[in-house]
Formats: C-alpha cells, structure tokens, sequence
C-alpha cells in the first residue's frame, strides 16, 4: 500500500448531547460519567441528580424562577439516598426533557409534587377542583394520564396515552 | 454600549471564560480536579475521540482527554484539559459579575498549578439561543433574526429549515479574533425553532502579562463579545427573549 493511500488520522471529537466547549472553537466534546472517581450509590443519585439540573439549565430561560425552584426542589426530594432504594430506576434525561418542554408549553404549572416511575418515567400530580389528575411523561413524546373526577357524586375513572399537546388540552379541561 | 444582563430572559445557554496555556504533566491535571472537587463535585472524564480513515475503512479510539465537573446546582461548570481551563455559567446567566468573579476565583487556585506567563489564549464565549415560534419562523428568512447570515437570491429564497454558518475573523482596529457560528437547530421545546448564535472572542498572541492588564483585557474581549452580538441580532430577534423589546 502506497503511503499516498493512507489518509493521516484525523482527530475528531464528538459532542454527547450538549454543546458544551473549551479552548477550542470548532471542535465538541464526548462526556462520559467517570465510574472510578464515582462508584457508590450516593455518589450516583448525586451524578443523576447534577445532571437532571443541567438539563433543566436548558429550559430555564422560559421558566420562572419560582417555577423553577419548585423543580429543583422537588428533584432534591426525590433524589435523595434516604428516599432512594438501589433498585429504583433513575428518571430518564428524555423523560425530565418532555416533562420541562411540556412545561414551557403549558400554562398548567400547578401541579402538587413530582414523582419517578417505572422505567425512569417523570410522574407529576395535579389536583384538579373535582378530583385529581396523574401523568407520566416517557420521555418519546407521550404521557400517559390517569384522571379520577368526581361527576355527581361518582368516581370517573379514565386513563389514556397521548402526545405533549394532547395532555395539555386534556388538562386544561380538568382544571379550568 | 448594550449589556446583555439589562435582558428579561437572557437567551444565553453558556457563557464561558477560558485560558489555553502550555500543556501541564497528567499528575497536574489530577491536581486541578483535586483542588476543585469540593464545589465541582460532579466529575466526568472527557474523551477525545481519534478517528483514523485507512481505505475507506474507519475506526475510532477514545482516550481520556480532561474533565467536565459539575457544582450541584447544575449551572456551575469547569471544564478542563491539558491545555485549556475554562469557567462555564449555565442558564440562567445570572450576570459578568458573577461569572468573571467564579473565573478569578477559579484562576486563583489554577495558578498554584499553572504559570500565569504560560496562558497563551484568553476568551469569552457565549452560546445564545434563540427560540423563534414555529409560525413565524416558518414564514420568515433568517435575516429577519440574524443581521450576520446570508441572503437568498430574490424571489428564489424563503424560509429555512436548514442553516449553518461559521466564520473567524479578526476585529478591526483590534488584536483580537472571533469564531462566529450559528445555525438553525432542531427546538427542544413544542412548535418552536431554535436559532443559535455561538460567539467566541479570543486572543492568542501578546497575553498581557501584569495581572491587572490581564483581567483587563478579559473585559475588553467582553465588551467586544457584547458588540458583535448585538450588532448580530434584528429587534425581531431581540423581542422574542425580551418583551419590552418588541416595539422597538
């Protein structure tokens, strides 16, 4: 093979989901958790949580800093390795990044508290004047929504799975 | 002069200040993660990526290149390498002030590891992004956000769903040079498109070398950074992260 043939290695870095750069101007970056300076579990809920606020710095110029508070606030209750077991699984980036945009989109930030489910879902509550409204953001652009609304004097039960702007409607149905 | 800090919602995604100097040992590089952990507590080892093309056959090798630690509130970041060090505000931008107070605070502790006289880049970059609602960047050229983008030819253009741009200059009457970048990205929020606006103002030659000329400068290169991106944007573009901006 004729040295002409071989191409000089060329050094590219590659970015893992933000944009986030030093010293150089054009190049990006690959980001990955260092599992031997952080290998226990506090230190892991400590990571996921870190890197749940990072994501949110991404939203946050369409938050209100009260808003925003209560997110944090609510993220720092729940990642915490006195309500944590090691078997639980982590919210997903994707599923606290619907749960955010949804929320940028909404005008229903009133929910009481968040949660975390089954596969890493981002769960929030509402209580609506008739009953009480949950939903699970999967992080694919679907929610999946439970309703339980008092209708004269009877539980409704329903539950469905839709898209981020779907729930939204649906929402503002309950609440209104 | 305009001052971004004046803006409502501030369409800064990262401000970042940061130094290049000549390379130190790998045991220096453990030193600085070291003297940082207590407030950058969330570590992340940084890989460069080598990808070697040999016949139209690739491969890639990833070593370890540098940190990414992170403080708690996750909007505090240093990121690092052999080379560079450089101090990074998340949204929400909360101000100069308080970035370049982190930046000399930061500095301070990386100069009991490094030789001020070896910094041989200073610079501040800022990511904006600019979230445009879909129907109005879909009826709308780029021009009508970004006074530094291109022109389509008359009655051939219109909206762009695509847009990349990238330039490096020096500034006039000035030693320093701009890395200008933006694009039209895909939005991370519900029926918008997002335009970003990457400004990077650097020196890389005649680092001042008395420390009070040295921070100085960083203020220059600020001011120039602020110049460029206001000459940058239109009031269309303005009044989408500022409202009070709209009539204008």
């Amino acid at each position: 093979m004729d040295d002409d043939d071989v191409h000089s290695p060329k050094s590219v870095s590659v970015s893992y989901d933000r944009h986030l750069i030093v010293g150089g101007s054009g190049g990006k970056t690959l980001v990955r958790p260092d599992n031997i300076i952080h290998a226990g579990f506090e230190e892991r809920l400590f990571d996921v949580l870190v890197g749940l606020k990072v994501t949110a710095a991404q939203y946050s110029m369409h938050l209100t800093s009260n808003v925003r508070h209560r997110i944090f606030s609510e993220l720092d209750r729940l990642l915490n390795a006195e309500n944590w077991y090691e078997e639980d699984d982590f919210p997903t980036t994707e599923a606290f990044r619907d749960f955010l945009s949804w929320t940028v989109y909404s005008q229903h930030q009133c929910w009481q508290s968040l949660g975390v489910g089954n596969g890493g879902q981002m769960l929030a509550v509402w209580l609506a004047p008739r009953g009480v409204v949950t939903a699970g953001f999967r992080g694919n652009n679907k929610v999946g929504w439970t309703a339980k609304i008092d209708v004269d004097g009877v539980a409704s039960l329903s539950a469905d799975i839709g898209s981020l702007k779907e729930f939204d409607r649906l929402l503002g149905s309950y609440l209104d | 002069m305009a001052d971004l800090q004046r803006y409502r919602k501030p369409p800064i995604t990262e401000a970042v200040i940061d130094f290049g100097f000549s390379p130190v040992s790998e045991n220096d590089l453990q030193r600085i993660s070291q003297r940082f952990k207590s407030r950058y507590s969330k570590i992340e080892g940084v890989l460069k990526l080598d990808v070697n093309i040999n016949n139209g056959v690739a491969s890639a090798k990833a070593s370890p290149n540098g940190f990414k630690m992170t403080a708690a509130n996750g909007c505090d970041v240093i990121m690092f390498d052999r080379q560079h060090f450089g101090t990074i505000r998340l949204a929400p931008y909360e101000g100069w002030e308080s970035l370049i107070t982190d930046c000399k605070n930061n500095f301070a502790s990386l100069e009991k590891i490094i030789n001020r006289t070896t910094v041989n880049r200073i610079g501040v970059r800022y990511v904006n992004r600019i979230d445009v609602p879909l129907a109005m960047a879909e009826s709308r050229p780029i021009y009508d956000f970004l006074i530094t983008s291109f022109q389509l030819p008359p009655n051939l253009g219109g909206p762009l769903s695509e847009y990349t741009c990238a330039a490096t200059f020096t500034l006039p009457k000035s030693d320093l040079k701009c890395r200008f970048q933006s694009a039209i990205v895909p939005s991370i929020l519900i029926d918008h498109r997002s335009i970003t606006l990457d400004l990077d103002v650097f020196l890389d030659a005649n680092i001042p070398i008395k420390r009070d000329d040295f921070w100085e400068k960083l203020e220059d290169i600020r001011d120039k950074k602020n110049q460029l991106f206001e000459s940058s944007i239109t009031p269309l573009a303005r009044g989408l992260f500022d409202e009070r901006a709209r009539d204008v």
